[in-house]
């Protein structure tokens, strides 16, 4: 997620952002795979949101892993601490 | 807005967690390298296999000959997975456009990997070494465009 986030940094998350809106593009997520994954929403479909990271050279996202499913959003980065 | 202080202070009870920006591997350590070693270990074993005697081979003759053909195998398929792993994990659509030939150059190297798991050859041996060069040629291009951003 360079430039935006580096290794080390802390992020605010708001696990109940997505009670009261919806998913939106461009919002930093949080998303549970085999791990928790930070990366920015670029599409949205039906139940579904394809995400990437903001390093787009480098990164590996949905370009590489496909659509996830938005039950996997653990909550919405609000701040860098 | 907030505090390290008081975030730690939070933090104590209720513990944060980490995460990751990568799905699988962090992309800092993609490099062409470990392939290039690999395209070479395959050229220096097509070389020794060529200037091996094959008037009366002794025992340890034999025993070489057995053991660079292995070692030929065994880096011969280190190459291509090395190649696959740059292939399908680094190379993005964006570096196509730069690109337009990357499938094409992937794949040719990819099938000199094969060719040369096939045969002794020395002129083979080459043209996967220099396959395996281009590519590191362009990786290092696309290293340098992401750099200028």
């Amino acid at each position: 997620m360079s430039p935006t986030f580096e290794n080390g940094d802390i992020v605010l998350v708001n696990r109940l952002s997505y009670l009261f809106e919806k998913p939106k593009a461009e919002d930093i997520v949080i998303i549970k795979r085999e791990k928790y994954i930070i990366k920015r929403i670029a599409k949205i479909k039906k139940g579904q949101i394809f995400v990437l990271g903001d390093n787009e050279n480098a990164s590996t996202d949905s370009r590489s892993c496909g659509w996830t499913d938005k039950k996997e959003i653990i909550g919405k980065v609000i701040a860098k601490i | 807005m907030f505090s390290k202080g008081l975030f730690f202070a939070i933090s104590k009870i209720l513990p944060a967690k980490i995460a990751y920006a990568h799905c699988d591997v962090p992309c800092g350590i993609y490099d062409p390298k470990p392939a290039q070693i690999a395209a070479q270990t395959v050229l220096k074993m097509a070389q020794v296999i060529q200037n091996l005697s094959t008037q009366n081979p002794t025992v340890n003759d034999k025993n070489k000959f057995v053991r660079c053909v292995l070692t030929k195998e065994e880096y011969a398929g280190k190459c291509k997975e090395e190649l696959l792993i740059l292939w399908t994990d680094y190379f993005k659509t964006e570096h196509l456009k730069m690109f337009p030939n990357l499938h094409e150059t992937f794949w040719k190297a990819a099938k000199l990997c094969s060719i040369n798991k096939q045969e002794v050859s020395l002129g083979r041996a080459k043209e996967l070494a220099a396959a395996v060069d281009e590519i590191a040629d362009i990786f290092n291009k696309t290293k340098t465009s992401t750099s200028k951003k």
